[in-house]
């Protein structure tokens, strides 16, 4: 059993994870760097300790002040949220060699989904489609007979990346060598790893993906799929649970490929297994495993009525599941809108600053993820988030209208939202009906939103 | 406070390397000093203290070690629940409850760069990097703010004279804490 856990992380997610803990009878401690002083979950925790100042390099990504919060507080556990150093081996590592129970997998089996090529194998060798594509490549060269094969456009990709870093669509074979070359540099910069591997581009792809619980203790289940398509820049905007209209065969084909594949790396905790649905083909492919807690949780959550952040904090106490798969039932339909301190018009430039009024939206299937309050200083060295507006319903399109009606009764003052944005977003006929992919929101979404909404 | 109480804590002065001592018990007050300058300003109320007992000092025939004082308040909040020292030899044996802190004037302050551990000392058992009073030249090491196990070396700002020490040896300590002030006019 755990006693008291260091929360390394900050914002609504924080916040999230004190509240779970709180339900879970655990004692808090909250690490904040010196921009986060007076943030919400500094009012929800029994401690906080300020480890260093706002720059992240020097606070939430230093994996070494995070323990000595931890050792000094007597915390027997962390948990690390989402971003930051959630899926760095090292801290795990680190965790262990100081007795610290971590929230989420082994070092090792970090490792082992973490890196997108060695993910690929293992899925590959239960059999589970992994799409057209490579290993890591050698070289310029492989790359350009890899390309040949498997025919143009292509996507290279980091072996140990994310968030759309080191990843490039190439469209031609000349642009093959240079695209190569910057895609290396720019993993290797940000991953520290190089290592490159290629895929046939899907023109028109739903991003689906699996939400996963392992206990180590025997039970490795599924809280069903979400559908994550509408995206910018590799950034999700709206997220939805279960994912719809999946062709035939599609949705428990990849719930059993998911449930397999965690199964097979000796996993403990939350997994999201991402897969690429083919809409044109009727075929899908597993893409990459993410070794934490995603930001779009609370859909699943929504949806299955299990709470996926306690079961994170049981699972790392050495506790199994609190439930098993036939008791994951779905109902209804759920789905989330990220609102970011934003402003769209202007190529979504953050616009950080002080939140004079803050009047949530609330009412029958309203949830609020957020660490806003009035007069709080969005601080201007971290994301731009500021709450995810979660509705759910009997169904897709009553969810729908109750996030509509969620998004228009939100009231902000004093930093501009991406709310309206996401608001025509969903009034837009492709999402109503789905008819959406993968780069819908960039190629056809915004041109048209952008020109009127700067005209106005 | 009765004679026999107050002959103990003087002894224990006299014993100690500590600058300056308050005590109080229920409505008494009692503060020592070795400063030639001392009041009893720093009293909660100054009419019902023992007084200034300049003449208590021990007579300081050798460079008098001063290193700490002990008044109310102290501003270590997050030194709770740290281990004790690895020892300096020099931290006055009060127990855990107060924070050592020197005098605080409107000197340079120096805060922790980091969550982490204060050592005063290179060493467990190795004397003091400085003790109030000291004088410093600009990149001395003044103290030693632990990260587990990385020592970041804490150094003077200016050149000075050490006003005040504002954290406990081995206290856990969070970043922008304030630990040392140094007078640079001092």
């Amino acid at each position: 059993m755990l006693r008291r856990v260091l929360i390394a992380n900050r914002g609504e997610i924080a916040v999230r994870i004190a509240r779970a803990c709180r339900e879970e009878g655990l004692e808090t401690v909250l690490a904040v760097s010196d921009a986060d002083r007076d943030s919400l979950a500094t009012r929800m925790v029994d401690r906080v300790i300020c480890i260093g100042p706002a720059a992240a390099a020097q606070s939430y990504l230093d994996i070494e002040r995070l323990l000595a919060a931890a050792t000094i507080a007597g915390c027997d556990a962390l948990h690390p949220g989402y971003g930051f150093v959630s899926e760095r081996p090292e801290l795990p590592d680190r965790c262990a060699e100081e007795g610290i129970a971590f929230v989420g997998p082994t070092a090792e089996a970090m490792r082992r989904s973490g890196d997108k090529a060695m993910a690929r194998a293992s899925a590959r060798a239960l059999g589970i489609s992994v799409g057209d594509g490579s290993d890591v490549l050698a070289g310029v060269e492989e790359a350009k007979d890899t390309a040949e094969r498997l025919g143009f456009p292509v996507l290279l990709k980091a072996s140990a990346g994310g968030g759309g870093r080191g990843m490039r669509r190439v469209d031609e074979p000349g642009e093959l060598a240079g695209a190569f070359i910057a895609a290396s540099a720019e993993a290797r910069q940000a991953f520290g790893d190089g290592r490159l591997f290629m895929e046939r581009f899907v023109t028109r792809a739903r991003h689906v993906e699996v939400q996963v619980l392992a206990d180590g203790v025997g039970q490795v289940v599924h809280l069903g799929h979400r559908d994550c398509t509408l995206q910018r820049r590799y950034q999700k905007v709206v997220e939805e649970a279960p994912a719809f209209d999946l062709p035939d065969g599609v949705g428990e084909q990849i719930l059993h490929a998911a449930v397999a594949l965690i199964g097979s790396l000796a996993y403990t905790g939350a997994a999201t297994c991402e897969f690429l649905v083919d809409q044109d083909r009727g075929t899908w492919a597993f893409l990459e495993i993410n070794a934490r807690l995603q930001v779009e949780h609370p859909v699943s959550e929504l949806v299955t009525g299990h709470d996926i952040v306690r079961e994170q904090l049981r699972i790392a106490g050495g506790a199994p599941l609190s439930f098993s798969q036939s008791e994951v039932e779905l109902s209804g339909h759920a789905i989330e809108a990220r609102v970011n301190a934003e402003r769209p018009e202007q190529n979504f430039m953050p616009v950080p600053g002080t939140v004079t009024r803050w009047q949530a939206p609330s009412g029958p299937g309203i949830r609020i993820d957020t660490a806003c309050y009035e007069g709080w200083s969005v601080p201007p060295y971290y994301d731009s988030l500021l709450a995810k507006l979660i509705a759910s319903g009997s169904n897709r399109e009553a969810a729908i209208d109750r996030l509509r009606g969620a998004l228009a009764d939100l009231r902000v003052a004093g930093v501009e939202t991406t709310a309206p944005f996401v608001l025509d977003v969903l009034d837009h006929a492709d999402v109503r009906a789905g008819r959406t992919h993968t780069r819908w929101l960039e190629e056809t979404f915004l041109p048209a939103w952008t020109e009127k909404a700067v005209a106005a | 406070m009765e004679a026999e109480v107050m002959k103990a804590l003087l002894e224990a002065f006299e014993q100690s390397d500590w600058q300056e001592m308050t005590v109080t018990i229920g409505g008494d007050h009692l503060y020592v000093s070795r400063r030639p300058d001392a009041s009893a300003e720093a009293l909660p109320h100054p009419s019902v203290a023992g007084g200034s007992l300049p003449g208590s000092a021990p007579a300081v025939s050798e460079p008098s070690p001063p290193s700490t004082a002990v008044p109310e308040g102290g501003n270590g909040a997050s030194a709770r629940e740290s281990e004790p020292a690895p020892a300096t030899g020099s931290a006055p044996a009060t127990g855990s409850a107060p924070t050592v802190t020197g005098q605080v004037a409107d000197g340079v302050e120096i805060t922790a760069p980091s969550v982490g551990l204060f050592w005063r000392a290179p060493a467990p058992g190795a004397p003091p990097f400085v003790q109030v009073g000291s004088r410093v030249a600009t990149g001395d090491t003044l103290a030693i703010v632990e990260v587990m196990k990385l020592m970041n070396h804490i150094t003077a700002p200016s050149d000075g004279r050490v006003d005040a020490i504002l954290a406990e040896n081995g206290a856990a300590v969070e970043f922008g804490q304030t630990l040392i002030v140094i007078d640079p006019e001092g």
